[in-house]
């Protein structure tokens, strides 16, 4: 493909989440932030593929945006939640301050990791092997992987006792 | 240090990274200001997805493809962690009927 | 080390420590008063007894060479410094022991009488033991910080004594007094031990056992300090500590007050052992006063003022015990007088004879006490010469013996006092100390005179003494008639071998034998209506003398208000106001606050706390990258 294309897609996709994660963020109703929401998932899983990280893209559409969001969607209907909410003006100081954090957050991150900037990355390489992940995954990392399902089985777990109305 | 190249160039990490972090900030920024509980756990996987942005970008950079792994952890515990903080939020609407983050004050004082 | 090893000498100390641990600790609960009483006298007994076999041994000895030894452990050890706490038994502590023991044994045997049907009967002879043994401790010590372990020891059971009853709050508070006016004096033997130890090191030697302290004298006196003579300056306050403990002038202001305590207790302490420890001391460390002869200056002048001031005090008491009390003031002034003169030995034999007479006469006063159901005041008493025979003879003997009057035990030891006294020059002393006996002649005969003469003023039935209060006075008696003879002949040269045979001067004799004479005639002739007169012409000298010349208010005007408001200052302001006030509550009150401050925190809300958190994640980010960029 050619490079113009590429680089366009990936201006592209990154636009789509930026304008997603900000939907999140400014929108009123907790169903349109949950819908945008949704919407940045999306966008980052076209990312992940661009990049070659086809596992990662693949999975995100499955867990984050179908499971996950699913997850969201129903509790902003079990909490009547769907419709707008009155809600007063924040103070202006708490968002300055919360403005100035974030930016300043951004400003020390992207500082903390200037030195590797010199790279340059290829769009829509090789995949990476699938088979070279898992070698990774049930190898190096399997006691990780292991607790991993621990935590996974805790949070079913604890989700379902917090939420049953009758234990 | 920072190598901004014009759009017909190639992407460079910088940018990759770049926008995992604003994305992150977002996220940052929008826990502290809304007020819906159910808003506030949203931010917190657009927080989680921007660190994840930043790793599948590290691991394309040359060296290990380790990152990608992680990102599928991070899968993961988002699921669990989003699971259990909805449960909380449900419970929260049954016992205080609202979701307003400011009418969880008992540990004030 | 000097002196033979000699185990015996810890078997003296012990049993009055038993007696102690027994009565105080099984007492009221498990023996009978009998039990009790006969306990702590054997107690005594014992150890008299191991003080004669002691003592024959050290007679066995050659003159030059008297000494035992034993020590039982080492006591400090701190680098070079070793204190032992080790006994020695040599001519002077040998008298002192047997005094103590065998007095304290006859003053054990009659207070099973005096203080028969006592609700505290157990807790006075454990008392009266745990005195003994500190006392034979100070006598048998071989350094003068163990000897001041005793001296300490005594002062406290002399507290404890005089305070017996002491749900009495005035008896308490003469308790008090005693100890308070000792410590006084205990500072300035604490200083002037303080002192003699420096020097010592100073001069290398650090052993503090008096062999090595009297060898090594002459570094005292070469050394000074602060400008002043350092063994003049040990000397005077060794001597303070003295003035304390045996009440001299000024501090001696306890005794009268101490006449509180049960009378045996006064026999045995404030007359026979207990008071007797500073002429003990300045004898013992005689060596010190040789090489300082301007403080044995100061003993000789403070010693005759006391005997003169205390005298006069006398003549005008109307308390049997505080005339008797004025008098052991005064004769231990005579004892200090010989000292001073440089003639301890004659000091020493003057603390045995008085021994024998003064607790003869304060055993006799107790009997007096007793009989009357507790009158102590000589106007109201009278004509118990024919009520109390036994009584009146054993009083007349220590009248006899105190006056001065040939052969008994008294004549011998003040006549040679007066001697040593003049022959050393001083002779204006010598002439206080004469007007002093005829003093001490005319008061004691007034209160033969007023106690057992004429016809009885009181309205008390009258009752002789058992027979376990009169053998022991009996035997007092005894001493105070032979007693002279057998220490002029003896006791002298055994304190002091190799000294110059005595030579007495019949003048003396018959000059201070005058004197005694002149006072008991005086006595005879004035005492009774004509004193009546004499105080109606001079009131003001008579309200003078009967209330002791004001000393006591003076003390408290002087040094006990002053110190009583000072202390109230001290309360209100560096106690309440900074101790409590400040450093108390004032760090309490910070920490409130502190706490109040760092409340505000703690909003509850959630988004606050992240707040908080993004900001310290950006100040720790922005740390880490200053230090790697940087």
């Amino acid at each position: 493909m050619k490079p113009f294309l590429l680089n366009a897609a990936f201006y592209l996709l990154s636009g789509a989440v930026l304008a997603g994660a900000a939907g999140t963020v400014l929108l009123r109703r907790p169903l349109y932030c949950a819908l945008s929401l949704l919407f940045t998932l999306l966008a980052t899983s076209g990312l992940y593929i661009l990049l070659g990280a086809e596992l990662a893209g693949y999975l995100q559409i499955i867990v984050y945006a179908g499971a996950v969001m699913a997850l969201f969607i129903l509790a902003i209907h079990m909490t009547g939640q769907d419709e707008a909410l009155k809600v007063p003006p924040l103070p202006r100081l708490l968002l300055m301050a919360a403005g100035a954090g974030a930016a300043g957050l951004f400003a020390l991150l992207m500082l903390a990791s200037a030195r590797f900037f010199i790279a340059f990355v290829k769009l829509a390489p090789e995949p990476y092997s699938v088979a070279e992940q898992a070698g990774l995954i049930f190898g190096r990392y399997a006691p990780q992987f292991e607790l991993l399902s621990l935590l996974v089985l805790a949070g079913i777990a604890g989700a379902v006792l917090t939420a049953k109305k009758k234990l | 240090m920072m190598n901004f190249l014009p759009l017909t160039e190639s992407v460079s990490l910088a940018h990759i990274v770049g926008l995992g972090v604003a994305v992150f900030a977002a996220g940052a920024f929008g826990f502290l200001v809304r007020r819906n509980l159910i808003v506030l756990l949203m931010c917190v996987e657009l927080m989680l997805n921007g660190a994840n942005i930043v790793l599948v970008a590290f691991s394309r950079a040359p060296g290990a493809v380790d990152p990608q792994v992680w990102v599928i952890f991070m899968f993961a515990v988002a699921a669990a962690e989003a699971g259990v903080g909805l449960a909380l939020a449900v419970l929260i609407w049954r016992r205080l009927g609202t979701l307003d983050i400011d009418a969880l004050k008992e540990l004030k004082g | 080390m000097e002196g033979n090893f000699y185990p015996l000498l810890k078997w003296m100390i012990l049993p009055p420590l038993a007696g102690f641990v027994l009565n105080g600790l099984l007492g009221k609960r498990l023996l009978s008063e009998r039990t009790g009483g006969i306990l702590g006298s054997l107690a005594i007994f014992l150890s008299f007894i191991f003080a004669l076999l002691s003592v024959s041994d050290l007679l066995n000895l050659p003159a030059a060479d008297r000494l035992l030894r034993d020590t039982l452990f080492t006591w400090i050890s701190a680098g070079p410094f070793t204190v032992d706490f080790a006994l020695r038994l040599d001519p002077l502590s040998a008298v002192m022991a047997l005094v103590v023991t065998g007095v304290s044994f006859l003053i054990h045997v009659y207070s099973i009488g005096y203080m028969h049907g006592d609700r505290c009967f157990h807790k006075y002879f454990a008392y009266l033991n745990f005195f003994v043994f500190f006392m034979l401790l100070l006598v048998l010590a071989d350094n003068p910080v163990l000897m001041f372990v005793g001296w300490e020891g005594v002062g406290l059971a002399s507290y404890l004594l005089i305070g017996f009853w002491y749900e009495d709050p005035e008896k308490a508070s003469a308790g008090k007094k005693a100890f308070v006016t000792n410590r006084i004096g205990d500072a300035g033997f604490l200083a002037g031990l303080m002192l003699l130890a420096a020097v010592m090191h100073a001069g290398g030697v650090y052993g503090l056992d008096f062999a090595t302290l009297s060898a090594n004298a002459q570094l005292a006196a070469g050394a000074s300090f602060a400008g002043v003579n350092a063994a003049f300056l040990i000397g005077v306050l060794l001597f303070v500590g003295a003035t304390g403990k045996s009440a001299q002038f000024p501090l001696y202001v306890w005794l009268p007050d101490a006449m509180a305590g049960p009378t045996p207790v006064s026999a045995l302490i404030h007359a026979a052992t207990m008071v007797t420890a500073g002429v003990y001391m300045l004898s013992r460390m005689f060596f010190l006063y040789e090489a300082a002869p301007a403080a044995l200056n100061v003993v000789l002048i403070t010693g005759c003022f006391t005997a003169f001031l205390a005298a006069v005090i006398a003549v005008a008491q109307r308390d049997i015990k505080k005339v008797l009390a004025y008098s052991t003031v005064s004769q231990l002034g005579y004892m200090f007088m010989a000292v001073g003169a440089g003639a301890w030995a004659a000091g020493v034999f003057h603390l045995t004879t008085h021994a024998f007479f003064k607790a003869l006469l304060f055993l006799a006063a107790g009997s007096v006490i007793h009989g009357l159901g507790g009158e102590q005041d000589l106007f109201k008493m009278g004509g118990l010469r024919k009520h109390m025979r036994t009584t009146f003879i054993l009083t007349a003997t220590g009248w006899l013996a105190i006056s001065g009057v040939p052969p008994l035990a008294g004549f011998y030891s003040k006549d040679l006092i007066l001697e040593k006294v003049f022959n050393s020059g001083a002779g204006f002393v010598w002439l206080t100390g004469l007007f002093t006996a005829a003093l001490t002649a005319y008061y004691i005969s007034r209160l033969l005179i007023l106690a057992f003469m004429d016809k009885y003023r009181g309205k008390e039935h009258v009752h002789g003494s058992p027979a376990v209060m009169t053998a022991p006075m009996g035997l007092l008696a005894v001493l105070s008639v032979a007693g002279g003879m057998a220490g002029a002949a003896w006791l002298l040269p055994f304190l002091q071998p190799g000294a110059p045979p005595e030579h007495h001067s019949a003048l003396m004799i018959a000059v201070s034998v005058s004197a005694a004479a002149a006072g008991i005639i005086a006595a005879f002739l004035l005492v009774g209506r004509r004193t009546e007169d004499l105080a109606a012409a001079w009131p003001r000298f008579h309200k003078l003398l009967l209330n002791k010349f004001y000393l006591d208010e003076l003390y408290e005007a002087l040094i006990l208000k002053p110190l009583e408001r000072f202390a109230g200052w001290t309360f209100r302001v560096p106690d309440s106001k900074v101790i409590d006030g400040a450093f108390v509550n004032g760090t309490a009150a910070l920490f409130m606050s502190m706490g109040r401050g760092l409340r505000a925190a703690q909003t509850g809300n959630a988004q606050f706390y992240a707040i908080v958190f993004l900001a310290g994640l950006c100040v720790l980010l922005a740390a880490v990258l200053a230090g790697y960029y940087l």
